[in-house]
This record gives structure tokens, sequence and C-alpha cells, in this order.
């Protein structure tokens, strides 16, 4: 059991979202003119990463509506999320998936003091 | 809690915890809030069209915060997503402020619908109603983190339920019909630990 945070509502316990598989994986515009192998790798292939992974995720119990996160698939730390149609956030690359982006700034402004 | 329709003469209308007797442990009391209505209202509120004509009905601007509602009388405007609002009014005034909202809302995209039947509402109210929630409710209630007129969807085991915070200890929580009678049981089941 993990935390998501809703780019509206905030962080909430997993149990109040719907998991959507990975995200930014377009429909192809013309399904009748590509051919099964191309159709049978949009339905089917996906990346399986190690590490930070973006996905759909839905406030099912909340508000209701599909948003976009980058999740650390070994540590089931949520980074961010995002609208749809936004750009996704880069978290930095030496980020280890132990913390999340706000607590990631908290530990920034605390190590400056 | 049976009553005579106003609609359907002749009709009796029920809720889904019709008979049962209000949850009363020490600290506590949980009750039914029968014939509410309940309407749910979806548009854009950045379109200040939309905004003015919703304006001109209900008297408020629409809650456009997450969490947050409105109140106006006894009608109350809560935020349910960023393009949807749910509005709580007296018994049978669902229909009227329906039909003014759709008459105001002409022309523009909107949606309307009363779901006054399919859901009921639960009050747990006293000193004692945050240590209840507490037993099934994944969200925050401490009074840092939930404060009166705060609402939000969430969920208590396994039922979906719309949950705010009416005064400083007093919780109203819509919930389905179906699940409104689960809900009950797991209250009455947890209150037992404060028995009167």
């Amino acid at each position: 059991m993990f935390l998501v945070k809703c780019p509206w509502c905030g962080w909430r316990d997993q149990t109040e979202f719907s998991y959507g598989g990975e995200a930014h994986i377009a429909r192809p515009l013309e399904p009748g003119q590509i051919s099964d192998a191309e159709w049978g790798d949009y339905i089917y292939t996906r990346r399986n990463t190690k590490g930070v992974h973006a996905e759909r995720w839905s406030h099912t119990q909340g508000c209701g509506r599909w948003f976009n996160a980058l999740r650390h698939t070994v540590t089931d730390v949520m980074w961010d999320s995002y609208k749809m149609g936004e750009d996704a956030p880069t978290p930095p690359k030496d980020w280890d998936g132990m913390t999340c982006c706000d607590d990631h700034k908290k530990l920034a402004e605390g190590a400056k003091k | 809690m049976a009553k005579a329709s106003s609609l359907y003469p002749g009709i009796t209308i029920d809720t889904p915890l019709s008979g049962r007797n209000p949850i009363q442990a020490d600290g506590l009391v949980v009750t039914e809030l029968p014939f509410l209505g309940k309407i749910t209202l979806r548009g854009d509120a950045a379109d200040p069209a939309f905004a003015a004509a919703v304006k001109s009905v209900l008297g408020t601007d629409l809650p456009t915060q997450p969490m947050t509602s409105q109140r106006v009388g006894n009608t109350r405007v809560f935020w349910k997503a960023f393009d949807e609002w749910l509005i709580w009014t007296p018994e049978d005034a669902e229909q009227k402020l329906g039909a003014d909202l759709n008459a105001a809302l002409t022309g523009l995209r909107k949606s309307v619908v009363d779901v006054s039947d399919y859901y009921t509402i639960l009050r747990i109210d006293g000193p004692r109603s945050r240590d209840l929630l507490a037993k099934g409710c994944v969200i925050d209630l401490h009074p840092r983190a939930f404060h009166p007129g705060q609402a939000t969807g969430t969920g208590f085991h396994h039922a979906t339920i719309f949950i705010t915070q009416t005064d400083s200890d007093v919780f109203d929580i819509m919930v389905r019909w179906s699940f409104a009678d689960y809900l009950w049981n797991y209250f009455a089941d947890g209150a037992r630990e404060w028995a009167a």
C-alpha cells in the first residue's frame, strides 16, 4: 500500500484510486491501415520499466478524474502527478525512489539551512 | 422512515435505513438525514456565462477550490471535481432547483441530474465522531487537517462515501442507497465500544 497524489485532492491512500496502466500510449489514428503486428504492439507491448514509470491513475472514490503520475516501480514511491495533457515532471537524475517531490523539496531546503 | 410522496398521491416512499433507530453511544449519535434533495451539476466553471448563470440560481459562486463548499440557507454546494458539483437541498426542493438550473443554463454545455434517490445521508454527531470514522475512513480528519465546510469523496472500508464536516464534531456522509445498510451496520458495530 502506498500514497498517490491526486493533482486536485492531494496525497491520498492508494485504496481510493484505480490503476490505468502505462501512460502516453497513443491509439493508432487509422486502425484499418496498420498490420496485425502493429495493432498487437499497441494493445499488448509495454515497457515493464524497472524504475521511473509514467502511468495513469483515476481518483475513483474521490473526484473521479483521470491523471498521469510518475512512480518508482521498485520502491512504489510516487514522485509527482500531472494532469492529462500536461508534460511529465522530471525527477532529479539521482532520484533513488525513496522520497516524493514534496519531501524531496523539504529535504533540499533543510540541507541548505 | 417512510412518508407519503408529494408527487404521486397515495404512494408511500421510503429510505434505505427505514426502521432503524439512531445509533446512540457515549459521545456519539448516528442518524439518517432522509429525503434531502441531491443534484449533480457539471459544466465549465471557467466559462463566465456558466458561472454567472449558476450564481443567478444558487445565489452564490460555485466553489472552485478542491474539497471546499458553499452554504446558502439550507442549500449546500460542494466541489466534487474541477467540473462537477454536488448540491444538497431541503426535502422536495430539488425538482424546482433542477428545473431552474436547466432553464438558466440553456444553450450552455452542462449536465444537471437529480440523484436524490441514488444516495442517502448519515449524520455522525458527537465528540466520538472522529474515533468512529477512524475505524474505516482513510483520510485524515484531525482538526488540523479537516475543517467545517470541507468535503471530499473517499472510502469507508468497501463503501464509497462523500464526507463533509458540518460543525466541529458533526460529519455528514453521503452513501449510495445500496451501501447504506453496510455502512450503518459498520457504524453500529464500531459504536459498541462506547455503548452507553
